[in-house]
């Protein structure tokens, strides 16, 4: 019973962890406090996932054997909060002022970088985060800037607008081919 | 400087990617090379480190060593996250199937596999597929992280990163899976 539940804790935190250290990284990038906020409210939501994963497996633990299939999975997620903590430090060197920044943000810039920007076209119609599949381009959409505000891991009923800025993370083919999916149904 | 924190960028999030794969498909070998990616990890990390320093000595400015020093620790802290999870495999605890069960659902995923299609060179792979490949084994030995020219050829074993339904597009003809063993 207790299984299924651990297992979905499991995956949050993996997926949370790698996502916080894109958008970490991005956050020094873009020199975007917005970002980096939104990193330190995942470095908190990992800290009470850690909590749920620990009272589950203290709660289906029965006999040696059940402690002994839960150990790596402990010790996992412990691991994926270890990421994410890291991930919470990279995000707090944006109180240093931008100048000192400025070598790390060239550094973090390489050619065939993993973040990227596109602009959803100008004359193209509204239209949902999902029906985008930006998946299928081999990327992550990481955050959506709207006009004022920023959408941080957006949800598929999002809508997506022209002017809107897309932060993508893959590889630069794949968001060569998002852009020209986006340009040809525009 | 910047070419080392590159390196150990890249070396930091290879290392955790090799160590969830190592968890999932239960493989040894590449979770005692991450051992060694570790111990590369922490060499880099020192050196930036300490790169930062003496300049911040020359010029003054310590803000700029301590966000290079803020950098390299980060990337070590994840590096060390990696080796504890590669020391599961290495101490025997299983956790594969929990980690198989939730590759459907996770929005990026390793797969350890055989190549099986024609020979492709890693750009090629990456545009046609979406996928990044993570390591290559060929003559029992691991490439790790190999260039874009470098060209899978059938029989190697591979470690492809990408979302669920790019990889089950190379399961389709170009790579079968492989039954989660000790490595050869």
């Amino acid at each position: 019973m207790s299984r299924r539940p651990l297992r979905d804790l499991l995956l949050e935190m993996k997926d949370t962890s790698e996502y916080m250290v894109d958008l970490a990284l991005t956050s020094i990038l873009f020199n975007s406090r917005e970002m980096a906020r939104h990193v330190f409210e995942l470095e908190e939501k990992m800290d009470r996932l850690m909590v749920e994963v620990k009272k589950l497996a203290m709660i289906a633990v029965r006999t040696e054997e059940d402690a002994e299939s839960l150990l790596p999975i402990l010790e996992i997620a412990e691991a994926a909060e270890d990421i994410s903590n890291a991930a919470g430090d990279i995000a707090k060197l944006l109180k240093y002022p931008v100048e000192a920044r400025i070598p790390l943000m060239e550094a973090l810039i390489t050619p065939e970088d993993t973040i990227s920007l596109v602009l959803y076209p100008r004359e193209a119609p509204p239209r949902t985060v999902g029906s985008l599949r930006v998946e299928d381009h081999g990327l992550r959409l990481l955050a959506l800037r709207k006009r004022r505000r920023w959408i941080m891991e957006p949800d598929d009923e999002v809508l997506v607008e022209p002017g809107d800025l897309m932060v993508v993370s893959g590889p630069e083919d794949g968001v060569e081919s998002l852009k020209k999916g986006l340009g040809e149904e525009g | 400087m910047k070419e080392e924190i590159k390196r150990l960028r890249e070396l930091a999030l290879l290392a955790v990617d090799l160590a969830f794969t190592s968890a999932i498909y239960n493989l040894r070998d590449v979770a005692r090379e991450i051992m060694e990616i570790e111990e590369v990890v922490d060499e880099l990390a020192e050196e930036v480190s300490r790169q930062a320093i003496r300049r911040a000595i020359e010029t003054g400015n310590e803000d700029q060593a301590l966000v290079i020093v803020g950098i390299a620790n980060a990337l070590e802290q994840i590096a060390d996250a990696s080796v504890r999870i590669a020391e599961t495999v290495l101490s025997g605890m299983v956790a594969h199937e929990v980690l198989r069960s939730i590759s459907r659902e996770a929005d990026e995923w390793t797969l350890y596999a055989r190549w099986t299609g024609p020979e492709m060179s890693v750009d090629q792979l990456e545009e046609r597929f979406s996928v990044v490949p993570l390591g290559v084994k060929r003559g029992g030995e691991w490439h790790y992280a190999p260039e874009p020219s470098f060209t899978l050829r059938q029989g190697d074993l591979v470690i492809l990163k990408g979302t669920p339904e790019a990889l089950d597009d190379l399961l389709a003809g170009y790579a079968e899976t492989l039954e989660e063993h000790e490595g050869e």
